[in-house]
């Protein structure tokens, strides 16, 4: 049986969801600071391949921080992050970008001053042809095919983002990194945009979801953290996390 | 008609070139955010290697332009954005400025240098002679290819940003850095790109337009300031605005050329080269802004520590005894460079309160030095106290004139508005012979130079230069004390409070129209003072003392010195008097007198607060290591003397200082952690 999240020959994630024994992302004893102030004091965190990974947890917990880390926006004061078994700490983003990490970042993470077709164009690392790409996110997102010619600016919160996930699903990522897709949108789209992402988490690409909105990630993940103060204060299965969760955290809002 | 025709012709070959210019500004900034004002430093350099190559060795012309525009511009675009343009993304808007204000200067001073100004450079246009027909107006074959070169590179950037992989890239820089690189491009890469596309263009426009003015350095280089116009009317992103922009001023300056009765009206005389610099201010007060895109410092990488009065004492002390025991050892020419240094100290002085404190960038501070020096020149025969005041009156006037149309400008936009105030008295105001204020006739600068006594101290023999070195002294320290005080009163926090966050102190219910126009009257007024005292040393004024671009090592020096603060300002002069003593040591020093400042000015990348308060922190460090220990959480500079004992605090991205005692609350609520 191939390794599927160890690296592939050519260094990718490979996407396809195997019970792999090594876990597609493993972050041991991760430090990270901001000057002189620490927000991750040694978070280890295991995320197996395949499914949603939900982390949660309170404002400057340093959920984003993490992500940035593991994306490699932010260089972490010590300890290791292992893609798929090797270590990436000193990888720039564009390197992992093109070994299959994504990251939807905080806000909207889409070129505003682009038109939807150019920000899918971006795209272009992969060898694949632009038609093809086009194509295929069409026929997924087809309101974005409505919206071709149009800055992504002017678009809707929901829609910006929804032009995030697909230009991310696009790049055909072994690991989403999602950071509050929620972020400033109405209950019900956020609804609907995590319904996208359980879609693309059963294509198997293995998603990590920094949010809020427990309860609506929790209905769709397969295990979840919860994360106070730069640690891992709790881990489990969604329902377990659930049952616990009020008594730690207390900004779950539901949807 | 014919006329007609042939102003409309000739003006849209300008415009071609300003549109040349202007776009390569615009690509510039839109991919990296930095404003180039050193954009036409490179234009004016290429077109002296061109000259060299093409007229001086003989090359044919096309290899001289292909090697010019093709290959050595584009190595040096390259080379900038690599060693300087790069670093500087976290960087304020001043400190950007500061950069390629340094790169500008440095240029200039290695041309001075390499190709001495006191010879002359015949340019030919390409082709020259050769002449076409177009319904009976001669157009020159040059005059068409340069619009010709104009089309091409408007159609060719059209496609370069909308139809190329690398032009997407370079649009997608602008929005998002980071978000680039999440999608696996090299945002880098894009930056070099457009770098290496503006100095090409910069070049081009260089080689095109020397043939019309004359090949000397300076003009050359301020010639860029009639781009600064096209590209505000692009809003400095839009290039087909800004080509519109090119072919307004352009034609316009033609038919000015053309209509006006500049041969018969002696005023008028240099009206037509006032047009763009009009076109500019008016852009920038009309025109309307987005919010400066989201380029801002997020760092806030530029600290001072708040002066004290004892330490204000003590540097006082210090000055005036240096000028004591230095007044009787120096010879006449050093001792005139040091005196020139520490007036134009002064005028350094006016800065820190206005850039230092308020972070508003001023490109005109010698401009505001000037007219000081000539109502006191005007005002007082006998050299009266009187007449500084009169000078310091008039300055802060003009200053508020300036500002008040300005005021809604903020940091990059204000900057180019003084740069137009600037330009604008160099053409036009400084080259009347005189001026009429509520029938009270002011004689300028018509006739080469004004006469100025030196200011009469009582009981002091100020005709004698090294007493005049010691009264210099004492009045910078009398201003220093004076701008420490402001400092130190509550109107020095609102000037820093300004420059930290404007929408914050709009929330504080701060009037910010009330401060800015305060401070930079208050601020013009200084630098009218030390223009008065300038033209007191050497007892004539000269309208080139005064130019916009004496305004431009003045500003990198003080910045360099640390502008944040009076001492600051000291090492600016010193600095200035030292580089004007080695001027006159040496003929080739004297040549490239600007590369140094513009050395200096380009060091501020890395290093933006300047020497004033590196020496602080190491004097205090002297103090600290007989007391007790400050633990080390302090990222950046650790002073027990100063009485805020600040320490960056990025957490929440707040672009500023807070004291230990806040940082303590901030983090047991946080539940943070420092050390």
């Amino acid at each position: 049986m191939t390794d599927s999240a160890t690296m592939s020959v050519t260094g990718r994630l490979v996407p396809e969801p195997v019970l792999a024994p090594t876990p597609i992302l493993e972050l041991r004893d991760l430090h990270a600071s901001y000057g002189a102030i620490e927000v991750l004091h040694g978070m280890d965190m295991i995320v197996p391949a395949g499914g949603i990974f939900a982390v949660l947890g309170p404002n400057g917990a340093g959920k984003s921080t993490m992500l940035r880390v593991v994306a490699g926006l932010h260089a972490p004061s010590g300890g290791s992050v292992l893609l798929g078994g090797r270590d990436v700490v000193r990888a720039r983003p564009d390197e992992l970008a093109r070994r299959g990490v994504c990251l939807i970042p905080e806000g909207r993470g889409v070129f505003p001053n682009l038109t939807v077709e150019e920000n899918l164009r971006l795209i272009g690392h992969l060898g694949a042809s632009m038609s093809e790409i086009e194509q295929r996110t069409y026929e997924q997102f087809p309101r974005l095919a409505e919206r071709r010619k149009q800055l992504a600016g002017t678009m809707s919160g929901g829609e910006q983002q929804m032009l995030a996930l697909a230009r991310a699903v696009a790049t055909k990522p072994g690991l989403l990194l999602i950071d509050e897709l929620s972020m400033g949108l109405a209950p019900k789209i956020v609804e609907t945009l995590y319904e996208l992402v359980a879609q693309i988490a059963q294509d198997g690409v293995t998603v990590v979801a920094v949010e809020q909105f427990a309860r609506t990630i929790l209905g769709i993940a397969s295990s979840a953290v919860v994360v106070t103060t730069g640690r891992i204060v709790m881990a489990g299965g969604p329902h377990e996390v659930e049952s616990e969760l009020s008594g730690l955290y207390l900004g779950d809002t539901g949807a | 008609m014919q006329d007609l025709l042939a102003y409309t012709i000739f003006g849209l070959v300008t415009a071609s070139i300003y549109a040349i210019a202007a776009s390569g500004l615009v690509v510039t900034y839109t991919t990296s955010g930095v404003f180039n004002l050193a954009h036409g430093a490179i234009g004016m350099f290429g077109a002296f290697i061109y000259w060299q190559l093409r007229f001086s060795w003989g090359w044919p012309a096309w290899i001289a332009l292909l090697l010019v525009v093709f290959v050595l511009s584009p190595i040096f675009g390259c080379g900038l954005e690599k060693a300087l343009m790069r670093n500087l993304t976290d960087a304020t808007e001043a400190t950007k400025l500061a950069v390629t204000i340094g790169v500008l200067v440095a240029l200039v001073g290695a041309a001075t240098w390499i190709w001495d100004p006191n010879l002359s450079r015949p340019f030919a246009a390409f082709y020259q002679g050769n002449k076409v027909d177009i319904l009976g107006v001669p157009v020159t074959w040059d005059q068409l290819i340069t619009v010709g070169i104009g089309a091409l590179c408007a159609v060719g950037l059209r496609v370069l940003l909308y139809r190329t992989r690398i032009g997407l890239d370079m649009r997608a820089v602008v929005d998002d850095r980071a978000l680039v690189l999440l999608n696996g491009g090299r945002p880098d890469r894009a930056s070099m790109f457009s770098w290496a596309i503006g100095s090409m263009l910069a070049s081009l426009a260089g080689i095109l337009i020397a043939p019309y003015i004359q090949l000397s350095v300076v003009p050359l280089t301020l010639l860029v300031v009639n781009a600064y116009a096209a590209a505000v009317i692009g809003k400095l992103r839009s290039l087909p605005l800004t080509f519109l922009g090119a072919a307004i001023i352009g034609l316009l300056q033609s038919y000015a050329v053309g209509y006006l009765p500049t041969s018969t009206v002696q005023w008028m005389q240099h009206v037509p080269d006032t047009i763009p610099i009009l076109v500019l201010f008016v852009a920038l007060l009309v025109l309307p802004h987005q919010r400066l895109r989201g380029h801002t410092g997020r760092r806030g990488r530029e600290s001072f520590p708040v002066p004290t009065y004892k330490m204000a004492l003590i540097g006082s002390a210090v000055v005036v005894g240096l000028a004591c025991a230095l007044a009787p050892l120096l010879s006449t020419q050093p001792l005139f460079s040091m005196s020139s240094g520490l007036g134009l100290g002064i005028v350094g002085l006016s800065l820190v309160p206005l850039l230092g404190y308020g972070g508003q960038i001023s490109l005109c501070q010698m401009t505001f030095a000037g007219i000081g020096a000539v109502v006191y020149a005007h005002a007082t025969g006998g050299g009266s106290p009187l007449g500084l005041v009169v000078a310091f009156v008039v300055a802060a006037a003009v200053g508020a004139l300036t500002a008040l149309p300005a005021i809604r400008l903020r940091g990059l936009y204000l900057a180019l508005a003084t740069a137009a105030l600037a330009e604008f008295c160099d053409t036009f105001v400084f080259g009347l012979s005189s001026v009429t204020v509520f029938g009270h006739h002011i004689p300028l600068f018509g006739n080469g130079t004004l006469p100025a006594a030196r200011l009469q101290v009582p009981f002091v023999d100020v005709s004698n230069d090294r007493v005049y070195l010691v009264v210099l002294a004492v009045i910078f320290c009398a201003i220093g004390f004076g701008i420490v005080a402001l400092r130190r009163s509550r109107h020095g926090r609102v000037l820093l409070a300004m420059r930290e966050s404007p929408a914050a102190c709009a929330m504080l219910g701060l009037r910010l129209t009330t401060v800015k126009l305060a401070v930079f009257s208050l601020s013009a007024g200084i630098a009218g003072v030390g223009g008065a005292l300038l033209a007191g040393l050497s007892t004539q004024v000269a309208p080139d003392q005064f130019s916009f671009f004496q305004s431009l090592p003045l500003l990198l020096l003080m910045m360099a010195g640390g502008v944040g603060m009076v001492s600051g300002a000291f090492f600016g002069a010193l600095a200035l008097g030292l580089f004007s003593t080695l001027g006159t040591m040496s003929s080739l020093f004297s040549r490239g007198s600007s590369l140094l400042p513009g050395l200096v000015g380009i060091g501020l990348g890395s290093q933006p607060n300047g020497v004033a308060s590196d020496i602080g922190a190491g004097l205090s460090a002297l103090v600290r290591r007989r007391g007790a220990q400050v633990p080390a959480v302090e990222t950046d500079v650790v002073t027990e003397g100063w009485d805020e004992q600040c320490i960056e605090w990025e957490f929440l991205g707040m672009d500023g200082r807070i004291s230990r005692r806040e940082q303590q609350i901030l983090d047991d609520s946080l539940g943070l952690k420092v050390g």
